[in-house]
């Protein structure tokens, strides 16, 4: 391939239930920043069914193309449909880079579109950045996030990352900004479809996902056990914040993995104050949090990992410093 | 005599460390507050992992991987929790089916095989366990068989076998061809026999094995249950000890110093003080060296007994040694660990205590200090040699035993 | 219901328990991974494990493929004391280096190798690498369907599989005809404990080596000279902060920790 056949910044915005995922938007934000490095337009690609209308808001977040694939196959995500559709696409108008939300079904999309068009693909991207080359450049976090790694695909295109949500802030919506549309003829073969979904199921969010919360405050291992957890909760309570946890607490059931756990293989979060117990601060956690305005961590140990990362490292027991917190904060309340 | 294990018995350790990973450590702090917490599922457990097979033969539905093996295996239930092995209740009782042959091989085989019977030996009584000429339990003859009276203690684990070998007065103190060690024959009786109980369970430092009575009220044994030959009892009953019970013993004591070790070991990488590790200090140092020596030399002592059983050669000699050995390394290792974590060592919540509290139970398991000293000073006077693997199993006991009056 | 030919992919990892001896290289910016044990990949055993669960419910035969150096072979023999059929590790020096898309056209070339192959299974996400991506690679590759995500694998009759993907707050459950690739979670089943007799099976039966020669693939789609990607750098995570420390009784902690937070402006008061 000519490398200097391939212009433009790509991002596939992923749409669920005919709805267009945040993550999607907040990559546009990234892609934005590329695109204008390097000088080149930045698209987005949408693929459902009556989606069109929303995939024209995309201008307003830094679009300047949006390409929109409807069709009665794409309504529900099918990994045969969506990637025939997405690698004909790349195919034919050559983009440099290609950025895919790292949502499960972003994990499943992008490989199959890497291996079809025969490019490289770095997965569970922090950071991208083009060097004075024009090359993409991701920040990837391996061995649970002891390390980062950078990679680079020099000789291949397009230059593709799948991103997780929260890692990129939502771009503000600018009025009045269009986007060129590109209604895209879907000629797919059916045939082609090898799988069939019959069946989706998907829970009802009880309460706010934590990511939208100015307040997180989170358990770890070190909790003890569910009678210890009802403390998290109450602070939580009291500061009307979120309830987020570690994987170890999820494994022990007294969180949900699938809405609270943060880390690198969860969520990533970046609320004004997280407040951290029980947790001794494993990096993969740490990169969940490392963009929250303030950390608070309270732990029995002075030498905890996650005391360093933090800005106030509370030496105590939970169990006695978080009562004296939630009746100071009773106190202030009246 | 090879110096490393095989890869057969390295992966049997890699198996076993990964069964008590799994099933034993994460239970700790449950078996800290109640020791006798998983008495009840682990002896099936085991023996239905299929741990006890190492020592069978492969044609017979074993491993045959050998004692080296087993031993190992043990070591690694222990290190998880002290006492917490049940492997030495199946090799028992193939080894008392084995011995006895006839009905009672072909009743009890398959089931010991898939691990639903064990077995264990009971020799010890009230008067005494050394003294075993002593003995007040008797077995009379009569038509199809024989009636068993008395009352033996103190045998390991009781509750999670289904029969058990013993040794008992057969002869007539007025023949003198029945006297010393022959007025001695050996029965196997089984759970349920009508006239036979179980009696006290005992308390013991570190509960988590029992030691139990077991009371023989005219209780009636059919012929085919005498192991071997009327007053030939001592050979099947102290194979059983001197070489599967000592054995499993020495497995036993050293997983309690390797378990002792490893969280030594463990807490002075941890512990600060002064500013710095605890394990940059010399004298923490020395304890570590202290242990790992120990740790080094009973097992060397054990596998080399181990192996020289697989061997099919007699062991006895080299297994009291290891037996001694391996007790006076785990006591000394035990409160090495203690000391080396400070207050935590005695902390309940906290190992070093536990591993500590249970290595003197098995002090005069399988015979007392004295008992092993006298055996290896008979081996050793008898010819001369230091090298003791020279006797043929049967005589090498008989040495060690004090004469018939 | 036929016997099925399944194959599993295994990658060998650092055993996470002694990650805490990774060391960064200062001067080459790579990863030293010395005086590690190696292990099967977490996700990668419950792959062996749904596959020998497979077999016991339908018959047939569980082999499994990995790539590495030539002592990759004592890991792969703890699949054999799991039990395994059959072992096969593609080592080479041609096949080092690779990214995810040429160790997907390795293994690829090791699967052909191998014959008529009805099932492929292997762990959604490696231990060390997590990407995921060589499971929907291989697959591509095969030109076969594949799911990922998977928790659960039914058969509908012969030919068919039900796998259920799980996805954010819920699952997909998806059909597939036979032969297809499923890439599956932790929450899918609960590995056996290595069985006694494993230790014989482990040091009874050998793996096979292959060569990519003898696999017949292109040099030019393996190894660092098939990777698309490469990674110029790898560096230590910083993440250090002020560190404040408050020590000293519940209550004064608490007032002084709520002052601070009110003076950061991220509560209220």
């Amino acid at each position: 391939m000519e490398i200097k056949d391939y212009k433009g910044v790509w991002v596939f915005v992923e749409q669920r239930d005919g709805k267009l995922l945040d993550v999607g938007i907040e990559l546009l934000g990234a892609g934005r920043t590329l695109a204008d490095k390097l000088g080149q337009e930045l698209s987005a690609v949408v693929l459902g069914q009556g989606i069109a209308a929303q995939a024209k808001t995309l201008g307003g977040y830094g679009a300047d193309v949006v390409y929109v694939a409807e069709s009665p196959l794409f309504k529900v995500y099918n990994a045969d449909a969506y990637s025939i559709q997405l690698a004909d696409l790349v195919r034919q108008h050559k983009p440099a880079i290609l950025l895919v939300g790292g949502t499960a079904i972003g994990m499943d999309l992008a490989p199959r579109v890497a291996a079809k068009v025969n490019t490289g693909l770095s997965a569970h991207s922090v950071g991208v950045d083009v060097d004075k080359d024009g090359c993409l450049l991701a920040k990837v976090p391996a061995f649970g996030g002891a390390v980062m790694a950078s990679i680079a695909c020099p000789r291949h295109r397009p230059q593709m990352a799948t991103i997780p949500a929260g890692i990129f802030q939502r771009p503000a919506a600018k009025a009045g900004k269009q986007a060129r549309v590109e209604t895209v003829k879907v000629e797919l073969d059916p045939k082609k479809v090898r799988t069939k979904t019959v069946e989706v199921f998907r829970e009802e969010l009880k309460s706010r996902p934590i990511e939208q919360s100015d307040i997180i405050v989170a358990g770890g291992y070190g909790v003890g056990g569910k009678e210890n957890w009802k403390i998290v909760e109450e602070l939580a309570a009291v500061l009307g914040a979120g309830v987020g946890a570690t994987r170890p607490a999820c494994d022990e059931g007294w969180a949900k993995l699938d809405e609270q756990m943060i880390g690198q293989s969860g969520k990533t979060v970046r609320p004004k104050l997280y407040i951290g117990m029980g947790i001794s601060g494993m990096v993969h956690h740490l990169i969940g949090i490392k963009d929250s305005k303030v950390i608070v961590a309270i732990n029995r140990d002075e030498k905890a990992p996650i005391m360093s990362s933090a800005d106030y490292a509370i030496v105590g027991d939970f169990k006695e410093v978080v009562p004296a917190l939630i009746a100071e904060l009773k106190k202030g309340k009246k | 005599m090879p110096f490393q294990l095989s890869p057969a018995e390295e992966i049997s350790r890699k198996i076993a460390q990964e069964y008590t990973e799994r099933e034993i450590i994460p239970r700790r702090r449950e078996l800290m507050t109640d020791d006798r917490a998983m008495w009840r599922e682990q002896p099936d457990k085991q023996t239905r992992f299929g741990f006890h097979r190492h020592i069978i033969p492969r044609k017979e539905g074993g491993t045959g991987i050998g004692f080296v093996a087993s031993c190992v295996v043990i070591e690694e239930l222990c290190a998880g929790w002290p006492d917490l092995q049940f492997v030495t209740y199946g090799e028992m009782a193939y080894y008392f089916v084995k011995a006895t042959g006839g009905e009672v091989e072909k009743k009890l085989f398959p089931g010991i095989i898939k691990g639903d019977i064990r077995a264990t030996v009971t020799t010890t009584e009230p008067s005494g366990g050394s003294d075993i000429i002593n003995f007040q339990t008797t077995a009379r003859k009569v038509d199809g068989g024989w009636v068993l009276n008395g009352r033996k203690c103190f045998a390991s684990e009781a509750e999670c076998c289904q029969f058990v070998m013993t040794l008992v007065k057969t002869g007539d103190p007025n023949d003198p061809a029945t006297r010393g060690n022959r007025a001695l024959s050996a029965f196997i009786v089984e759970m349920g026999m009508p006239g036979f109980r179980i009696g006290r369970l005992e308390n013991t430092l570190g509960r988590s094995q029992d030691l139990a009575e077991f009371i023989f009220d005219n209780c009636f044994v059919p012929d085919s249950h005498l192991v071997g030959q009327v007053g030939r009892g001592v050979p099947p009953v102290f194979q059983a000890v001197a070489d599967t019970g000592r054995m499993t013993i020495c497995g036993m004591l050293n997983g309690i110093t390797l378990g002792a070790y490893r969280c030594a070991v463990k807490y002075a990488k941890e512990r600060k003080a002064y500013g710095k590790s605890i394990s940059e200090l010399q004298a923490i140092q020395h304890r570590i060296a202290d242990m790992t020596i120990d740790l080094e030399a009973t097992r060397a002592l054990t596998y080399r007994a181990a192996w020289q059983r697989t061997q099919g050669r007699s062991c006895a000699g080299e297994m009291a040694v290891a037996k001694y050995f391996a007790t006076q390394a785990a006591l000394r290792t035990c409160l090495n660990s203690v000391n080396i974590h400070g207050a935590y060592g005695v902390l309940d919540d906290y190992m070093p205590h536990h591993f500590y509290k249970h290595a003197p139970l098995r002090i005069t398991a399988g015979g007392t200090d004295e008992i092993m000293k006298n055996m290896i000073a008979a081996a050793a006077l008898a010819d001369g040699n230091p090298d003791m693997s020279t006797k043929p199993m049967e005589e090498a006991y008989f040495g060690g035993w004090p004469a018939s009056a | 219901m036929r016997e099925l030919n399944i194959v599993v992919c295994i990658k060998p990892v650092p055993d996470s328990r002694y990650w805490d001896r990774l060391s960064l290289d200062p001067r080459t910016k790579t990863l030293r991974r010395e005086g590690i044990p190696t292990v099967i990949s977490p996700l990668d055993k419950n792959a062996i494990e749904e596959a020998l669960r497979i077999r016991e419910a339908h018959g047939g035969k569980v082999t499994v493929i990995s790539m590495g150096p030539p002592n990759t072979t004592e890991v792969l023999a703890m699949a054999y004391a799991l039990g395994v059929d059959d072992s096969v590790l593609l080592t080479d020096r041609a096949f080092a280096g690779a990214d995810t898309l040429a160790t997907a056209c390795g293994l690829v070339s090791g699967i052909r190798k191998l014959g008529k192959v009805d099932l492929v299974l292997l762990g959604d996400q490696s231990l060390d690498g997590s990407t995921g991506q060589v499971g929907p690679q291989v697959a591509e590759l095969l030109d076969i369907p594949s799911i990922t995500h998977v928790d659960k694998i039914d058969f509908v009759d012969d030919d068919t599989i039900r796998a259920r993907s799980r996805i954010e707050l819920g699952y997909m459950v998806i059909e597939a005809r036979l032969p297809c690739a499923l890439a599956v979670v932790k929450e899918i089943n609960q590995v056996r404990l290595t069985p006694v007799d494993g230790a014989l099976w482990a040091t009874e039966k050998t793996t096979k080596q292959w060569t990519a020669t003898e696999c017949a693939v292109d040099a030019n789609t393996i190894g660092s000279k098939g990777s698309p990607t490469y990674v110029p750098e790898v560096a230590n995570i910083q993440m250090q902060r002020k560190a404040e420390v408050l020590k000293g009784d519940p209550a004064t902690i608490a007032r002084q920790l709520i002052e601070k937070l009110k003076s950061a402006g991220v509560i209220e008061g």
